[in-house]
C-alpha cells in the first residue's frame, strides 16, 4: 500500500508538471500511521507505534509491542513499518517566504529602515508561494517562526506553516515575539584611530541609552490606560511586560550577554530568549539561572578566533544541555533560506559532537513549541495538532532524511518542489532514470 | 626654498668642499667669519663598533675630521672641549624614513572606479609605478621632526616618498637646524613596496596584483633599456627614469612578515638585489628567511602589553599578537646569531623608546657593537658612502656623538650631536642629578625641601612642622592652665620650582604668606643660596644643603641580566607544533576501508610507509619489515585525503585582482598564507589537498595554486610540485558585476555579450604574441641578434600557455547559455575547458559538456542567492555523474570546506548515487579534474599516503575525523589536538599573566587588538565606520 501511494505521487508531481505546489485540503478522513518508530518530541521513543489522527488532531497514540490497535477507524491506514516519525520540525529564527533570491533586491522583506520597528509585521510579508520553502518541508521542516532582521528593535515574528493559500491561512500564532539586536563595537580593528574607538565606544553607549529609554517608554504606556491616540510602537511593546510577547535578543560575546542579563532584570521581562550565543558556553550556567533560553548560532560554523576548539560550534549545543539551558537550532547567516533545508543536519552534527539523539529531536520541536508558546504542536501526544512527517530513515543524517508523508494539522503535503521537477524534466530529456 | 646642495648625484667619490665657500646665495650681514678648529680631548672614542681609543683626541675643522688618534698636537687657535669621562660615537643613518618630504596625502573616492592612470604625459600605465619620483624635488623641512631625529642620535636621513609601488627616488639629508638642507645625495636609493599608496586607479586591489604589476615593470624596464634606448624615438619617462636610477641601491619596503619571501622571488627573477625593510617579525621564520640571506632593515618598535584584565576581552586577542609581545625584542639577537646582515630603523619611534627597545633587544642577547655597526657603518657601506661617513676617522665627515656614559647603557644620555662639524644638538635638560632631601633656611626658619621625579624633570615639595591645637572629639584640648594644648604638626605644601640652568626659582605658601625664593645651586649640586621675598614685601636670604641622597625604588633596568627567552618555532601559531610529524610505517587492521578505487569499500589492511601507501588489501604481506606499527581499526573507517577542488582560505590579501576584466598575470602561488588556521580546520574534517583559487570578479581571473595541506611548513612547501598549472576563469553575474552596487558600471564587460568578447579578443591577442615570439625564436641565430626580441608579457603568456595545453582552465559557471559559449569559444581557438566549477545549470548542458570532455566541480545544494542560480539543484552532482562527466563537490567555504564529507553524502539523498560514487565525489574525482589522481585521491598501491580515518562511515553526519595522514605524516589526531589546544591556552594564559604584570609594573598598555577574521560573517549589530 505504502508504495502504491508513493507511485500514485510520483505520477501525480509528473502530470502537474512544473506549476506550483498546491496546498493540501483539509483532512477529512481519519487517517493511521501503522508501525513507524515514533520520536515523540518530548524525549521519549515509541519503537513500534500507531498514530491515528482525525481533522488535524492526533486522536490515538498506541504502543504495538504493549497493546493491539482497533483499526477499523480508520479509513487509510499506511503502514510504515521500519520508518522514522517525528513531530513537524521546526525553523527558529527564519526568513523563509521573506526574500526569494539573496542578490535580488525587491525579493528583500525581512529589514525595515530605522532603529526602533518594533511594529514591522513577518506576519503579512511572509509569501505563502515561495519557491524556496517546498524544498524545505520536503526534508521534514513544517513550521517556521518568520523573523525580521536588523536595526536595534527589528520588528515581530510570527509562527507559520509551510503549507498555505495565504498568510491568514498560514498563520500558526500571530506576533508572538519582538526582536532585537544588542549593540556591540567592533571598530578594534587595525588601523582604527583612537578618535574613531572614542566615537564608536560612544555610539554604542548611546544606543544603549536609546533601548533603555525606549523600553522605559513603552514599560510606561503599557501600564497606562488611555492616551487618546494610538502609539503603534508602544502597543506593539505591551506585549513585552505583559507576557504575551517574547522577547529574542540577537548577541553573541559574553560582554553582551551578561548586558542583557542586566536588562531582563531591570525591566522583568518575564520571555527571553538569547539568539546566537555564540560564547554562551562560557556562562552557561549563568543562562541557566535566569530562566534564558538560546536559539544556537548556526552550528556549521567557523569558530570565532584562531585559538579556539576547533569543534566548539558543533559542540555547543550539548554544552548548553549539559548546563541545563532551553536551546534550539538558529540558522541565520549566509543564504540562510535555502539553507534551511539543512537544519535537520545542524542538529545531526550536534549528535556527532555529544548531544543525547532525541535532546536534538526536542530542540528541533518540543523546545520550540515551549519558547514559541504553541501548545499544540512540537510534541506527538494525543489531543495534539498531527503536525508530523515519515521518513525511510534517520531524519538527522542526510543519506536517511527521505521524506514519505508529512503531514500539517492532518493535512497530506505535498513533498515535491520545483527543483525535483526540473530534475525529472532533464532526466527525461538524457533518458536517466529519476530517483527523487 | 633655499637649498644649496653639498654635493650632487655622485656615487662613488664624494668630496665635500668647504660649506661657507660653495654657498651660492647672497651674504647678509657680515662676510667674514674664522673658520676654528674644534678640539676634542680626554675622552673616550668609538671610532667604529670595535675601535675604541681612550683618551682620545678629535679635531674637527670645518666639515671634516682633519685629526683623530692618541697622539695628537693640539693646534694653536683652537676651540677645546674638555670631554673627561664623557664618550664619543659616529652618529647613526636611518634608512627608511620620509623626514624633510612633503607627505603625499589620500586621494578624494571618486564616483565611479577609475581604470586608467590620471596622470597626464608619457609615464608608466599604473599610477603606482612612479621611478620617475624624486624625494629631493618635494623637499619640506619641518625642524620639531629634524629635532626628534638629532636627539635620537642620528645625522644623516635617508628620506623617500612613502607613496606607491614602485617609489622613486629617495634622497640623503644632512640633519641640521638652520634654514638651509643639506643634502649629500640627491639621489641615493630607489624604493619599492607592495603597497600601492594613494592611488586611485583600480589595478592593483590585491597582494597578487601588486607582485605582478612589479614583476612586469622589471621586465618592461629590461626590455627598455636594452631596446627603446637606442633603437626606438618613444620616450617613456617612466623608465627612463627606472633605467637611469638604476646604479643606485634598491629598498623594498614591506610591512608583513611573509613579503620578505615573496620579495625575493622578485628579485630572483627581475635579477635585483635589494635592501628589504622588514616587519620585526623575523625571529618567527628565521629558518626561511636564513636560506635567502637578505639584506634587511629592522624596526624596533616593540609592541606595548595590552589591556587583559578582563578575561572575556582576551578571548579576543590572538596568539601571534600575545607572542610577538613577549618575543618581539628576541628580533636582533636572533638575526646576529644567523648571520644576518641588518640596519636599524626607528622611523616613528621617540628617542626614549627607540632607546628601551635597543637596552630590551641588548637584554634579550643582541649585541652592543652589532647595535653600533647597524646604525652606523653598515647603512653607510649599503649606500657607498662608507668612504666619508660612518666611522670616526681622519678625512671623514665631522658627524658624531657625545654622550655621558656608553652609548645603550642604561639611563645614557646623548648630550651633544655634531653633524659636518657643527654642534646640531645639545641635551638642556639638566643633567646634575639634584633629587634627594634638603634643609631650607629662610630666615630663622628651617623647613625640610624633598626634591624628587625624575633627573630632566624634578619635583618639589615642602615639608614644615606647624604647631596646631590639639583636638580630642573634635574640640580643642585645654591645659589644666587654661591654655589650649599645642601640638607640633609636619605639614607638607606642594612647591612650584623651576630650574634653568644653574638658576633655581621657588616659591610656596606658608600660612597666608606667599614666598618666592631665587638663587643659584653650586656647581656639586649639593649647596643652593640667594634671596628671597615675602607677600609683604621682605627681603632676606636663604640657603638649601642637601642632607642625604634619595634612594630610587623604581626598579632597574640595567640590573636586570641577560633574559633567556626562547621562541620556539610556530609557537606564535594555534594548534601548531614545532616540529614536523615523522613519516609513519603503520599497518591498519580491520578497517573498513574507502578506497574510491576499482576495489570499492571492503574490510581490510592498508600499509603506510615513507610516505606512501605500500599496500592495501585483504591481506598484506609485510615482508621482512618489522618495525611496522600495527593499528586495529576495527569498527572505523578509512579514505583518500578529501580534495577540495575550489578553495579560498590561506590567502593572503585579496582573493580577488578585481580591477581589470583580464588579470592571468595574478598568481595565487605568490601570496599563500600558511599560518592561516584554516588549514588545520580543513585537515581535522579530512582535507588533504585542495586548489586554491582566485576569486570570480573577472573573466579571466588570476593563476591558482594547488597545495597540501601540510601545516606547519612554508607556503612553497604546501604546494604540490608536480601539480600542473591552473587558472581560474568566471562567468555570469560576478563579471559583469551585477551585484557590486551603482559604483561598478563601467567596465567592460556589463553583459554576457560582453563576457564572450573579452575571451576573443584576449585569446587572438595571446595567439598573436604567441606566434611573434615563435618566430624570434625560429629566426638563425645571426638575423636574431640584429632583431628587437619581443617583450615578455606574463598575462599574454599565461593565455599562450592555455592555448598550448599547459595550463588548465577551472571556470566559475552557473547559466546553460554561458557554460556553452564558453566550449564554444574554446573549441575555436582550440583547446578545452579543463573544469567547470560551481557549474549549477550544468545539468542542463551535460551532454555537451560530455561533448567537450570537461568536468564538473559543483556544490551539493546551494541555490537562491543571485537570480542566475534560480535553476540550481541539488540533484546536479548526481546527475552529471550518471552523464558520465568527471564530477567533484566542492566547497568554496572554510567551514564547509571541513565538512565535505556531509556534502558529499547528498548526492546519495539527492538523485541517488551509490555510496562509493558519493565518496569519489570528494576525492578521486577532484583529483582526477586538478590532474593530480597519480598520486593522491584514492586509496591505491604506489600513492601519496594521504588518509582519513573516520569513527563512522563517512558519508554519516555522525562522522567525525580522527585521524589525518598527508604524505605518511601525521598531521591532525583528535586526541592531540586536544593537548595542543591545553598547551596554547597555557602558553596564552602565561603571556597574559605576564602583559598583567607588565602593566602593574607601569608599562604604557595599548588598547586590545581583536583578532580579524574576514571568512566570519556576523550579524550582530554592527557599528563600524
Amino acid at each position: 500500500m505504502n508504495k502504491a501511494i508513493s507511485i500514485l505521487f510520483i505520477i501525480i508531481s509528473w502530470i502537474s508538471g512544473i506549476a506550483q505546489i498546491t496546498p493540501a485540503e483539509i483532512q477529512k478522513e481519519n487517517i493511521l500511521l501503522h508501525g513507524g518508530i515514533l520520536h515523540k518530541g518530548d524525549g521519549k521513543i515509541i519503537k513500534n507505534s500507531a498514530i491515528g489522527f482525525e481533522k488535524g488532531l492526533i486522536s490515538e497514540l498506541m504502543d504495538l509491542d504493549q497493546d493491539t490497535i482497533d483499526s477499523s477507524k480508520y479509513n487509510v491506514i499506511i503502514n510504515i513499518a521500519g520508518q522514522d516519525v517525528y513531530p513537524g520540525f521546526i525553523a527558529m529564527n527564519s526568513t523563509l517566504g521573506l526574500m526569494e533570491i539573496g542578490a535580488v533586491r525587491a525579493t528583500k522583506d525581512y529589514r525595515e529602515t530605522g532603529n526602533f520597528n518594533p511594529n514591522s509585521r513577518t506576519l503579512t510579508a511572509f509569501n505563502t508561494d515561495s519557491r524556496i520553502t517546498p524544498t524545505v518541508r520536503s526534508n521534514g521542516i513544517l513550521l517556521g517562526q518568520i523573523s525580521p532582521r536588523g536595526g536595534l528593535i527589528s520588528g515581530t515574528s510570527s509562527v507559520m506553516r509551510f503549507d498555505a493559500w495565504n498568510w491568514e491561512d498560514a498563520v500558526v500564532k500571530a506576533d508572538e515575539g519582538i526582536h532585537m539586536n544588542w549593540p556591540i563595537s567592533r571598530i578594534n580593528r587595525t588601523g582604527a584611530s583612537e578618535a574613531e574607538i572614542k566615537k564608536t565606544k560612544t555610539k554604542v553607549r548611546t544606543l544603549k541609552v536609546e533601548i533603555y529609554n525606549f523600553f522605559n517608554r513603552s514599560q510606561a504606556y503599557c501600564e497606562g490606560t488611555s492616551f487618546g491616540i494610538v502609539d503603534l510602537k508602544m502597543e506593539a511593546m505591551k506585549g513585552i511586560f505583559l507576557g504575551s510577547k517574547r522577547l529574542y535578543i540577537h548577541a553573541n560575546e559574553v560582554s553582551q550577554i551578561k548586558e542583557i542579563i542586566e536588562f531582563k532584570k531591570e525591566f522583568k521581562i518575564q520571555k527571553l530568549t538569547l539568539v546566537g550565543g555564540r560564547d554562551a558556553h562560557y556562562i552557561a550556567e549563568l543562562l541557566a539561572e535566569n530562566d534564558i533560553s538560546v536559539i544556537i548560532k548556526r552550528v556549521h560554523s567557523l569558530p570565532k578566533y584562531k585559538q579556539s576548539e576547533l569543534d566548539i560550534s558543533y559542540r555547543l549545543p550539548s554544552i548548553l544541555f549539559k548546563s541545563k539551558v532551553l536551546f534550539c537550532f538558529d540558522n541565520q547567516g549566509d543564504m540562510e533560506q535555502m539553507q534551511s533545508r539543512n537544519i535537520p543536519f545542524l542538529a545531526g552534527t550536534a549528535v556527532a559532537y555529544g548531544l543525547p539523539y532525541e535532546e536534538a529531536i526536542k530542540a528541533l520541536t518540543s523546545n520550540c513549541a515551549k519558547i514559541l508558546g504553541i501548545e499544540k504542536y512540537g510534541t506527538i501526544k494525543k489531543g495534539m495538532s498531527a503536525t508530523l512527517f515519515v521518513s525511510k530513515g534517520d531524519a538527522l543524517d542526510i543519506i536517511s532524511n527521505k521524506l514519505s508523508y508529512a503531514f500539517i494539522d492532518g493535512k497530506k503535503i505535498d513533498l515535491s518542489n520545483e527543483q525535483e521537477k526540473n530534475y525529472i524534466k532533464y532526466c527525461k530529456k538524457y533518458g536517466i532514470v529519476p530517483k527523487p | 626654498m633655499k637649498r644649496y646642495l653639498l654635493f650632487v648625484s655622485c656615487f662613488f667619490v664624494v668630496f665635500l668642499s668647504n660649506a661657507q665657500n660653495s654657498n651660492y646665495s647672497p651674504h647678509f650681514g657680515i662676510k667674514k667669519k674664522a673658520e676654528l678648529p674644534e678640539v676634542f680631548i680626554n675622552g673616550t672614542i668609538h671610532v667604529n663598533e670595535n675601535t675604541i681609543i681612550e683618551n682620545g683626541i678629535l679635531i674637527v675643522k670645518g666639515n671634516r675630521i682633519i685629526e683623530m688618534g692618541k697622539n695628537i698636537s693640539i693646534p694653536k687657535g683652537a676651540i677645546i672641549h674638555d670631554l673627561t669621562g664623557q664618550f664619543i660615537y659616529p652618529s647613526f643613518i636611518e634608512l627608511y624614513s620620509d623626514l624633510n618630504i612633503s607627505k603625499e596625502k589620500s586621494k578624494e573616492k571618486l564616483k565611479n572606479p577609475q581604470y586608467k592612470t590620471s596622470k597626464k604625459g608619457p609615464y608608466h600605465w599604473n599610477e603606482a609605478v612612479r621611478p620617475e619620483y624624486n624625494a629631493i624635488d618635494n623637499v619640506k623641512l619641518v625642524y620639531n621632526e629634524i629635532e626628534t631625529f638629532l636627539k635620537k642620535g642620528y645625522g644623516m636621513v635617508l628620506s623617500h616618498q612613502k607613496n606607491g609601488i614602485v617609489r622613486g627616488t629617495g634622497s640623503l639629508h644632512l640633519l641640521g637646524k638652520s634654514s638651509n638642507s643639506k643634502i649629500l645625495l640627491d639621489k641615493a636609493a630607489n624604493f619599492y613596496s607592495f603597497n600601492k599608496g594613494n592611488s586611485n586607479q583600480a589595478y592593483p586591489t590585491s597582494l597578487m596584483g601588486s607582485i605582478a604589476l612589479l614583476r612586469q615593470f622589471f621586465i618592461d624596464s629590461k626590455w627598455y633599456e636594452k631596446n627603446n634606448l637606442n633603437n626606438h624615438p618613444k620616450i617613456n619617462l617612466s623608465y627612463e627614469a627606472h633605467v637611469s636610477n638604476k646604479k643606485y641601491p634598491n629598498i623594498f619596503v614591506l610591512d608583513r612578515k611573509l613579503d620578505l619571501m615573496r620579495a625575493s622571488k622578485v628579485s630572483e627573477e627581475s635579477g635585483i638585489d635589494f635592501i628589504y625593510k622588514g616587519s620585526g617579525k623575523e625571529y618567527e621564520n628565521i629558518e626561511q628567511i636564513k636560506s635567502i640571506s637578505p639584506k634587511l632593515i629592522i624596526p624596533l618598535d616593540f609592541p606595548k602589553p595590552m589591556d587583559l584584565e578582563n578575561p572575556y576581552d582576551a578571548i579576543s586577542v590572538s596568539t601571534s599578537d600575545l607572542s610577538h609581545w613577549k618575543y618581539a625584542s628576541l628580533n636582533i639577537a636572533t638575526l646576529e646569531k644567523e648571520n644576518i646582515s641588518f640596519c636599524i630603523t626607528s622611523e616613528n619611534l621617540k628617542s626614549k623608546v627607540f632607546f628601551k627597545n635597543i637596552q630590551e633587544s641588548l637584554l634579550s642577547g643582541a649585541k652592543k657593537e652589532k647595535i653600533l655597526y647597524a646604525l652606523t657603518e653598515l647603512p653607510a657601506k649599503w649606500l657607498g658612502i662608507d668612504s666619508i661617513c660612518g666611522t670616526i676617522n681622519k678625512g671623514k665627515l665631522a658627524n658624531f656623538l657625545i654622550t655621558d656614559k656608553e652609548l645603550f647603557t642604561k639611563d645614557f644620555k646623548i648630550l651633544e650631536n655634531w653633524v659636518l662639524g657643527k654642534q646640531e644638538f645639545k641635551s638642556i635638560t639638566n643633567s646634575k642629578d639634584l633629587r634627594g632631601n634638603y634643609k631650607l633656611i629662610t630666615g630663622n626658619n628651617e623647613k625640610k625641601l624633598l626634591i624628587s621625579g625624575s633627573i630632566d624633570k624634578p619635583k618639589a615639595e615642602l615639608k614644615f612642622r606647624i604647631l596646631k591645637d590639639s583636638l580630642l572629639n573634635g574640640r580643642p584640648v585645654i591645659s589644666p592652665s587654661g591654655d589650649f594644648v599645642k601640638i607640633k604638626s609636619e605639614k607638607t605644601v606642594k612647591v612650584n620650582f623651576s630650574l634653568y640652568e644653574n638658576n633655581v626659582t621657588i616659591s610656596y605658601s606658608e600660612g597666608d604668606n606667599l614666598i618666592r625664593l631665587n638663587g643659584k645651586i653650586e656647581n656639586d649640586g649639593q649647596k643652593w643660596n640667594g634671596e628671597g621675598r615675602d607677600k609683604y614685601g621682605e627681603w632676606f636670604n636663604w640657603k638649601a644643603e642637601k642632607s642625604k641622597v634619595l634612594t630610587i625604588t623604581k626598579t632597574d633596568t640595567a640590573s636586570k641580566k641577560i633574559i633567556k627567552k626562547k621562541f620556539i618555532k610556530n609557537k606564535h601559531l594555534d594548534f601548531c607544533p614545532s616540529e614536523q610529524a615523522e613519516l609513519s610505517n603503520v599497518l591498519f587492521e580491520n578497517a573498513t576501508i574507502w578506497t574510491a578505487d576499482h576495489l570499492e569499500t571492503f574490510k581490510g589492511k592498508l600499509w603506510i610507509r615513507d610516505g606512501k601507501i605500500i599496500d592495501v588489501g585483504e591481506n598484506i604481506d609485510l615482508g621482512n619489515y618489522n618495525n611496522v606499527k600495527v593499528i586495529d581499526l576495527e569498527g572505523k573507517h578509512i579514505t583518500p585525503g578529501i580534495i577540495d577542488e575550489h578553495s579560498h582560505i590561506a590567502i593572503q590579501n585579496g582573493v580577488n585582482e578585481g580591477s581589470n576584466a583580464v588579470t592571468s598575470e595574478v598568481r595565487i602561488g605568490d601570496v599563500i598564507n600558511p599560518e592561516d588556521i584554516n588549514i588545520y580546520r580543513q585537515l581535522a574534517g579530512g582535507v588533504t589537498s585542495a586548489q586554491l583559487l582566485h576569486g570570480s570578479a573577472n573573466p579571466i581571473g588570476g593563476q591558482s595554486a594547488i597545495i597540501k595541506m601540510r601545516w606547519g611548513q612554508t607556503a612553497e612547501e604546501m604546494k604540490i610540485k608536480t601539480a600542473p598549472k591552473f587558472i581560474k576563469f568566471a562567468l555570469g553575474e560576478n563579471v559583469k558585476q551585477s551585484n557590486w552596487g551603482w559604483r561598478y558600471s563601467i567596465r567592460y564587460p556589463q553583459t554576457r555579450m560582453g563576457v564572450e568578447q573579452i575571451y576573443y579578443d584576449a585569446f587572438i591577442e595571446a595567439k598573436e604574441y604567441q606566434n611573434k615570439i615563435d618566430d624570434f625564436n625560429n629566426l638563425p641565430k645571426k638575423v636574431k641578434v640584429k632583431k628587437i626580441e619581443p617583450k615578455k608579457d606574463l598575462q599574454l603568456e599565461a593565455l599562450s600557455e592555455i592555448i598550448n595545453e599547459k595550463r588548465f582552465i577551472t571556470c566559475h559557471s552557473y547559466i546553460q547559455s554561458e557554460i556553452n559559449m564558453l566550449m564554444k569559444m574554446a573549441d575555436s581557438m582550440g583547446f578545452k575547458i579543463n573544469t567547470f566549477t560551481h557549474i549549477l545549470e550544468g545539468y542542463k548542458v551535460a551532454d555537451k559538456m560530455k561533448a567537450h570532455g570537461v568536468g564538473a566541480s559543483t556544490f551539493s545544494d546551494w541555490w537562491a542567492y543571485k537570480y542566475e542560480v534560480r535553476d540550481a539543484i541539488p540533484y546536479n552532482a548526481c546527475l552529471l555523474s550518471q552523464m558520465g562527466i568527471v564530477t567533484a563537490i566542492n566547497s568554496d567555504d572554510a567551514e564547509m570546506g571541513r565538512r565535505l564529507n556531509q556534502e558529499a553524502s547528498k548526492a546519495i539523498k539527492y538523485g541517488g548515487c551509490s555510496e562509493n560514487e558519493a565518496i569519489k565525489l570528494v576525492t578521486i574525482n577532484p583529483a582526477k579534474l586538478l590532474h593530480i589522481d597519480d598520486r593522491t585521491g584514492s586509496i591505491k598501491k604506489g600513492k601519496d599516503a594521504d588518509i582519513v580515518i573516520w569513527d563512522h562511515s563517512p558519508l554519516s553526519v555522525y562522522a567525525k575525523v580522527e585521524q589525518t595522514y598527508v604524505d605518511g605524516r601525521l598531521l591532525y589526531d583528535y586526541i592531540i589536538q586536544e593537548k595542543l589546544f591545553e598547551e596554547n591556552q597555557k602558553n596564552r594564559s602565561n603571556i597574559i599573566s605576564e602583559m598583567i604584570l607588565a602593566k602593574k609594573n607601569g608599562a604604557q598598555t595599548q588598547r586590545i587588538k581583536k583578532q580579524d577574521n574576514k571568512l566570519h560573517k556576523c550579524n550582530e549589530f554592527e557599528i563600524d565606520e
